[in-house]
């Protein structure tokens, strides 16, 4: 439920509730006026009100003689009865109505279909049993005494006649009086039907007897015993039978004896379990828990599956570790079995170039030779590259990496590219440094593919938009700095933005060039090694790389003053 | 000069032969690396190109035995591509190593270079305003640039550039550091200047300039030259 619905419904039911309580205590002091009203009638005119309000029935000389005589009074008094008796059931029913939507609002399963249990309900049911009855009683007999007491003081009660009316007048002044009732009313009032409901809910989610005091000590340990285990029943009437052998002279050395016995045996097994799953949770994956294999006590049968767990965990690793140094090995062996005969293929097309070749044709065919052995030269290292960064079989040495200055680096390396794609590139922010966690020859190789990548399917003429940028992570880790390198591609990209990091992946129209579609695995993957993530964004012919990188703190101090050593050097 | 080439692959040891010859070395050749090691014994060999991956013995265990009596210049040939390879080699004792498939340009100018260190030994002057890391040499009274013997045609600002590093091999600077340095004026953006003078002056001076022997990237830190 969403914190607004929550709220609007909490400030509903805190209505009702003051609307309960408030009808409640207005219902009783409706019908302790009606009362006193007729009480003062009885003490005024010597009878019940109702004798002289219904004079058809009870036609007595008597009471043709009062009416006769106080005719006007004893209607308003009638008229002020009937509106206070009006008053208290129309409040009655209010407080009815409210009671029952509050039962229905606070006791009822909620969405996921549970009784919520609130703080409240934690209290033990025979506490909340008690305090409801001193609350009823206690509270309720105070109200009375003393809005009662207030209420014989009330002159409007008997407007009608100042002069008669019995008016007693005591040693507390009436509004005191009052306040006080209305005080000890709400609180009472407030406090049993706070438990009220509290009960209610108790009893609508099952968990009245779970929640006291009787169920706590007796009721649910015995359930849980005689629903649970063979081991729970053994261990609690062994401890229970011990405790009643204990009590007779001759039984207590016995017992002694063999709690002294069995006692260290046992925490002994369950402490070699503890310390086991332990040693093997640190990394020691061969440990094993000694057991006696064929002990049929519970502590032994744990342990033999503990065991039987850390056989299996261990077999799983020793499989990867072993799988691993294959792959690697099958990757160095099978670049080595490719790059022997290529190695004859070049060494032999320069030495058959540098041979006096007659027919104008051959020289032809060697360019096409020699071309295609350098792709092929070019796609056996780019190959290999990407197995060996997926494999995760490169070693990576970290050290803080300032990401302007690599990206500057490798926009040098690549000047004459550039200058011939008449691309250009534009690094931002120029004057920030940014650190970065990372393998500074790792993080060159991914810039180097970014860069490649862009210059061979950038539009000429375009700009390639290179920005660095710091987000700080909430927590104790450092941030993460992100970069990103935007460029407008020269065909149309009909293809995925996730499709375009797979490996041999490229634009169709991509095909004709001479990448070898790896660049952008290999990048991501060796980002990847370095706790990074490269991502992709595809919109419309815009392609956009997102690296992420985990920031750095910056290296102590750089040198500050190189020009010491070298111009007063040579002179 | 006698250069040993070793290398179970008959069709590759012959290619390199021809080149070896062309360049007017005279060639031995072991297919394995047992054979390398009596080869080594019975002939005077000047430099060793070792295959590591052979029959027999691998060219691991032969650069070891060989090393023991001889410190003869040996470029590794490797296939498999993997820097632990070519870690492992460089620490027991190999001088380079070259990457199958090889340009055979590249394998004949480290060959030279090689020998020439070799032959070289000892020769090394301590005059002033001299500068050099291995066959790298910045004469600062003639203000030239040499690489293994040859004179290398550079520009002011590489000149500049190429003494800073030189003159305090093995120290890292920051592209800020050579900006201020060598364009003396503060480098308010020195935006990939720098980076893209480095790598003019690496293609002048490098036989590879994608595996600089010299003048090298320290990735988001600067560039630095090798102290050999």
């Amino acid at each position: 439920m969403d914190t607004k619905l929550r709220k609007f419904r909490n400030t509903g039911n805190r209505f009702l509730f003051a609307m309960c309580v408030l009808s409640f205590l207005g219902m009783i002091a409706g019908v302790v006026y009606a009362l006193l009203l007729n009480s003062n009638a009885w003490s005024l005119y010597d009878g019940n009100l109702w004798y002289l309000l219904t004079p058809g029935e009870f036609d007595t000389a008597r009471v043709q003689e009062l009416w006769t005589l106080h005719g006007d009074q004893l209607y308003y008094i009638r008229i002020e009865m009937l509106i206070f008796l009006g008053m208290a059931i129309g409040l009655a029913l209010l407080c009815l109505g409210a009671l029952i939507a509050l039962l229905v609002r606070t006791t009822g399963p909620d969405e996921t279909g549970m009784v919520p249990i609130r703080k409240a309900d934690r209290w033990w049911t025979e506490l909340q049993v008690i305090l409801l009855g001193a609350a009823g009683a206690a509270g309720g007999i105070a109200f009375l005494r003393i809005f009662a007491a207030a209420a014989v003081q009330t002159r409007w009660v008997g407007l009608y006649n100042p002069e008669d009316h019995y008016v007693y007048t005591g040693e507390y002044p009436v509004m005191l009086l009052y306040a006080a009732a209305v005080l000890v009313g709400l609180f009472s009032a407030g406090l049993g039907l706070w438990l009220m409901l509290s009960l209610v809910r108790k009893v609508r989610a099952g968990q009245l007897i779970s929640r006291s005091l009787f169920g706590l000590i007796l009721y649910e340990p015995l359930r849980k015993l005689y629903h649970g285990s063979g081991v729970m029943r053994k261990v609690i009437l062994i401890t229970l039978a011990a405790a009643l052998v204990c009590m007779t002279i001759v039984g207590a050395p016995v017992v002694f004896g063999l709690v002294l016995v069995l006692g260290p045996k046992y925490v002994g097994k369950f402490e070699a379990i503890k310390e086991g799953v332990r040693q093997v949770n640190e990394g020691n994956l061969t440990h094993q828990i000694p057991v006696d294999p064929h002990s049929s006590s519970e502590l032994d049968a744990l342990g033999r599956e503990i065991n039987r767990i850390f056989d299996s965990s261990n077999k799983a690793v020793q499989n990867e570790i072993r799988n691993q140094r294959l792959k690697t090995e099958l990757i160095s062996n099978v670049s080595h079995d490719l790059r022997t005969p290529l190695t004859s293929i070049i060494t032999y097309l320069d030495l058959l170039k540098s041979e006096d070749l007659k027919n104008e044709r051959a020289t032809e065919y060697l360019d096409v030779l020699e071309k295609k052995a350098d792709r092929l030269k070019q796609l056996t290292d780019d190959l290999f590259e990407a197995a060996k960064a997926s494999s995760g079989t490169m070693p990576v040495d970290f050290t803080t990496v300032e990401l302007g200055s690599l990206i500057r680096q490798t926009l040098g390396e690549f000047d004459r590219r550039i200058q011939d794609s008449r691309l250009t590139f534009l690094v931002t922010p120029e004057d920030v440094k940014y650190y970065v966690r990372a393998d500074g020859q790792l993080l060159y190789r991914v810039m180097e593919n970014l860069v490649g990548n862009a210059l061979k399917y950038a539009m000429p003429g375009t700009r390639v938009y290179i920005s660095i940028s710091a987000h700080a992570t909430s927590g104790p880790e450092v941030g993460i700095v992100m970069m990103e390198m935007k460029n407008i591609s020269s065909q149309p990209l009909n293809i995925e933005a996730d499709e375009l990091m797979e490996r041999f992946k490229r634009g169709d129209e991509a095909r004709a060039t001479d990448g070898s579609g790896l660049g952008l695995a290999i990048a991501k993957d060796l980002l990847k090694l370095q706790n990074g993530r490269l991502d992709i964004a595809i919109d419309g012919d815009l392609f956009k790389v997102t690296a992420a990188m985990e920031a750095a703190e910056p290296p102590f101090i750089e040198t500050e003053d190189p020009q010491q050593d070298s111009p007063d050097q040579d002179k | 000069m006698n250069v040993l080439v070793c290398d179970d692959d008959h069709e590759i040891a012959k290619a390199i032969e021809i080149y070896l010859r062309n360049e007017g070395y005279n060639v031995l050749r072991a297919a394995n690396g047992a054979e390398a090691v009596n080869l080594c014994r019975d002939h005077e060999v000047h430099l060793i190109l070792m295959d590591l991956m052979m029959p027999v013995m691998d060219g691991m265990e032969a650069t070891k035995i060989i090393r023991e009596s001889k410190d003869i210049p040996i470029i590794m040939l490797t296939a498999k591509g993997e820097d632990y390879d070519k870690i492992t080699g460089l620490n027991i004792g190999a001088d380079d190593y070259v990457t199958k498939p090889f340009n055979p340009l590249e394998l004949i100018a480290r060959v030279r270079a090689q020998l020439r260190r070799y032959t070289d030994f000892g020769k090394r002057d301590s005059e002033s305003g001299v500068y050099r890391s291995g066959g790298l040499v910045i004469d600062d009274v003639q203000k030239t640039v040499i690489v293994e013997g040859n004179p290398v045609a550079v520009t002011p600002i590489e000149y500049g550039i190429l003494k800073l590093l030189t003159q305090n091999a093995g120290r890292v600077f920051s592209m800020e550091q050579i900006y201020e340095s060598v364009w003396n004026e503060p480098a308010f953006n020195p935006e990939n200047t720098v980076a893209v003078h480095i790598r003019r002056i690496r293609e002048k001076i490098e036989i590879n300039p994608r595996e600089p022997r010299y003048l090298k990237v320290v990735w988001g830190i600067g560039y630095k030259i090798e102290k050999i």
